[in-house]
């Protein structure tokens, strides 16, 4: 509905037909369900944080492939699993591991901390670690191509983890905040979904998926009890209720406040609000494969012909800033690129030359809830077409479908919103336009050779210009176009402290406490 | 719409019975205004979207979210305010009743000859005939007809012709309730039998000596119908499974503004009422005329 739905690409998932249309059913009657259930009340404990997301948590195993990337399921596992290594910005700092080190370019060598423990009263070990790489590495998710270059990790004692690549690969701690550690015995564990064990600083007390999540403090957290005794998550479907719920006390947390809601939110007593850049960003792919996007000159003109300017600064306002490059400015790997410039003459000159003076048909696909004004973007951009002689055809889609034709490359051109997680360009541009990875059709050797060796390389200065060059590359093809990256609204109540605005969506909720 | 204080309402008290009045003296001035109400949104539909054309696939947007009486950048007025695209409500709303009234209608009428079909043979065969299809027409009723049309909405894909015929499955059962009864009152009449005694065959029989005592009961079944059918279509559409995303119903648009509830309400509130005004409209004309149709009514 109209809230921010998964916004990542996701691993192929081979619905079967029937299997589909059981989805799209059982989905469609949810959302006749979600509607009538109001927001939870009164069940969190006293003093209870209560933070409302706008996505549905659906899944809490770390290791089930729909959600190894979904941006709800993660800001609540950053609260009940530890990782070896964490974000402070986009640089990673020790967590679960107290320090690493490169035994040789291929090898490196991880330090557990000791004195961690799982919620079971088990203590965290070099074994635990080994079995969960194992069990990412076996299960096909959007983390996959991230642990592909891993070939062997063994535990050398209780506190040691060695890990061994196939090629250098210097992604590899950042890489690591998302390997979220359970219990050797529980990673296959169905009983992970709901009720999950890990060694974060809250633990799971009860979960009904896509509707509420209770969390407790875990008190024999290694770094200390958390301030807050309790954090409740319900999911509030309607942005409107949400809003009011904020308003009205309801909820201390909503985030993102969607554009068009922040007035509703700004100047209201005992409400703070804050917007930070974040790392989400808005993505048109052309589908590079099939006709006529194969032609570089078509994916310009479409480009051009949009006034981006004018459709990010009325539709979003203060709510997202015009992109410059494949992925955010406040991303690592980022360089500003030309800004494609509104010519719509330029654009029909062209598509002539291209051989489609009448212009063509195709076809655009998103689905509502990907992101804020989802829907106005897409007919903004398709209005903007039809007047150079483009008809797309809009094809709003339910998300299961969505995600089904994605993954089969089965579309023309696709609007969704896309984070950079980890904050770092590996993860998007390394991740998804290789030819191998063919996420949309795009093959050029050049880019993969670049990002190959991006991924490869240890220092932060080459690895920012072989990033530049990719950048250029993709924005120079018209890979996709890129209109916007979305300011977060964090609307707050006061009385809370501790609290910092996190640029891919996942606060830390464990640092906050009651003033 | 229910203006009772309309001199209307008092005229036939004033005035003694006369032949010429007869009619007018058992229609109550609330369905004189109702149907006044849905004549005009028929009127609406036909030749609004002539006069105020609707494209969906233009946005203007330096015009969004503008009030009701603002004026847009071009120096018109939107009477009715802009959408988030800033679209003309106004000219949304004309073309949008186009596609509520032409669902309705379609509805009822395919509905209609299904319904009328099954409950004809049912009611004029008996027997297991009867049995099997009144038992389908039993199950399905026992399902909510809303989760039943999401369901079969989700699995077709959204268009108008998907909408009719998801809408059509979910309602035929009413129509052929209402002609099994009719059919099965009828088939023991004495007429009916000298038509067997005169050597007619089933299907003249039922065409010409049983239809005909189907159609009054039909027909106030459609007109309450075509009300619940509107309101069908607009949850389809308010739940994203209606109409395809080019296309504009009321549902569609209450359900594309309610996020803006708190800062434009005009984008919910405006398609709502009318929806609201046609609905309780056709619901009365069809209440009077049961009223009318029914003899025991009158008694």
């Amino acid at each position: 509905m109209a809230t921010w739905g998964q916004r990542e690409d996701h691993p192929a998932e081979h619905l079967g037909r029937r299997g589909f249309l059981a989805l799209a059913g059982l989905s469609a009657s949810s959302v006749l369900l979600s509607g009538c259930g109001g927001p939870a009340r009164g069940s969190a404990p006293g003093g209870a944080l209560r933070a409302a997301f706008g996505q549905p948590v659906t899944d809490l195993d770390p290791y089930n492939a729909g959600t190894a990337v979904d941006e709800a399921s993660l800001i609540v596992k950053r609260l009940v699993f530890d990782t070896l290594v964490r974000h402070d910005g986009t640089k990673p700092v020790p967590g679960l591991a107290t320090s690493w080190e490169r035994a040789n370019d291929t090898t490196w060598v991880f330090h557990l901390r000791r004195g961690a423990t799982f919620h079971d009263g088990g203590a965290v070990t070099a074994r635990d670690v080994v079995a969960c790489l194992k069990r990412t590495q076996a299960v096909t998710s959007a983390q996959t191509a991230l642990w592909k270059p891993v070939t062997s990790v063994r535990a050398d004692d209780d506190f040691t983890v060695t890990f061994v690549t196939d090629k250098p690969d210097a992604t590899l701690p950042v890489n690591l905040t998302l390997l979220f550690i359970v219990p050797e015995r529980l990673v296959a564990d169905p009983a992970q979904k709901r009720r999950p064990i890990g060694s974060g600083p809250f633990r799971v007390a009860e979960f009904t998926p896509s509707t509420k999540v209770e969390l407790v403090r875990f008190d024999r957290y290694w770094d200390g009890p958390a301030p807050l005794r309790a954090i409740s998550m319900p999911y509030l479907a309607e942005t409107s209720s949400a809003v009011t719920a904020l308003r009205t006390g309801e909820i201390d947390l909503l985030w993102p406040v969607p554009p068009d809601q922040i007035g509703e939110v700004r100047g209201v007593r005992g409400v703070d609000l804050t917007t930070v850049p974040s790392w989400t960003y808005y993505l048109n792919w052309f589908n590079c494969g099939r006709k006529p996007f194969t032609d570089p000159r078509v994916r310009r003109a479409m480009y051009q012909a949009l006034d981006l300017k004018e459709i990010v600064g009325k539709l979003f306002g203060s709510g997202a800033q015009a992109m410059d490059a494949p992925i955010p400015s406040t991303v690592f790997g980022h360089a500003a690129q030309e800004p494609y410039p509104h010519d719509p003459d330029a654009a029909r000159r062209a598509l002539r030359e291209a051989g489609l003076g009448d212009g063509f048909e195709t076809s655009l696909m998103w689905f509502d809830a990907t992101g804020p004004l989802a829907r106005e973007l897409a007919q903004s951009m398709i209005s903007a077409w039809a007047r150079i002689g483009v008809r797309v055809r809009p094809e709003s889609l339910e998300k299961a479908q969505w995600l089904q034709r994605l993954n089969t490359l089965d579309w023309d051109m696709e609007l969704q919103t896309n984070t950079v997680t980890t904050g770092d360009a590996a993860f998007t541009l390394g991740r998804l336009y290789t030819s191998k990875a063919n996420r949309m059709g795009y093959k050029n050797p050049g880019l993969d050779a670049i990002l190959a060796e991006a991924g490869q390389v240890a220092d932060a200065g080459r690895r920012e210009e072989l990033y530049a060059k990719a950048c250029r590359i993709v924005w120079d093809d018209a890979v996709g176009i890129f209109p916007a990256a979305l300011v977060t609204g964090y609307g707050l109540r006061s009385g809370l402290a501790g609290f910092t605005p996190a640029p891919n969506n996942q606060p830390d909720l464990s640092a906050v406490r009651r003033r | 719409m229910t203006a009772t204080t309309s001199p209307l309402s008092t005229a036939p008290v004033l005035e003694p019975a006369r032949p010429r009045a007869h009619w007018r003296h058992r229609v109550p001035a609330r369905v004189w205004a109702a149907s006044a109400v849905l004549a005009l949104f028929v009127l609406a539909a036909l030749v609004g979207p002539l006069l105020l054309p609707y494209d969906p696939v233009a946005t203007a947007l330096p015009d969004r979210l503008l009030a009701p009486g603002a004026h847009t950048a071009d120096g018109g007025i939107a009477w009715l305010g802009t959408d988030q695209v800033g679209r003309d409500l106004l000219a949304n709303m004309l073309a949008g009743s186009r596609i509520s009234l032409i669902v309705a209608l379609a509805t009822v009428v395919i509905g209609g000859a299904a319904g009328l079909l099954v409950g004809l043979v049912s009611g004029y065969f008996g027997g297991w005939i009867d049995t099997v299809l009144s038992r389908i027409g039993d199950v399905q009723l026992a399902f909510p007809s809303i989760l039943l049309a999401i369901l079969i909405a989700g699995v077709l894909g959204p268009s108008v012709a998907n909408i009719v015929i998801t809408l059509a499955v979910t309602r035929w059962v009413v129509f052929a309730r209402v002609a099994r009864a009719s059919a099965l009152a009828t088939r023991d009449l004495d007429f009916v039998a000298s038509a067997q005694v005169l050597g007619a065959g089933h299907a003249r029989i039922l065409i010409r000596h049983v239809l005909p005592s189907c159609w009054q009961p039909l027909l106030v079944a459609a007109t309450v119908q075509i009300g619940l059918t509107m309101v069908a279509e607009a949850s389809l559409s308010f739940l994203g499974l209606g109409i395809p995303a080019d296309a504009t119903s009321w549902g569609a648009t209450v359900s594309a503004g309610r996020d803006y509830l708190g800062s434009a309400w005009w984008i919910s509130t405006v398609p709502a009422l009318a929806l609201a005004a046609v609905v309780t409209s056709v619901g009365l004309i069809g209440d009077a005329f049961r009223d009318v149709a029914d003899p025991r009514a009158q008694l």
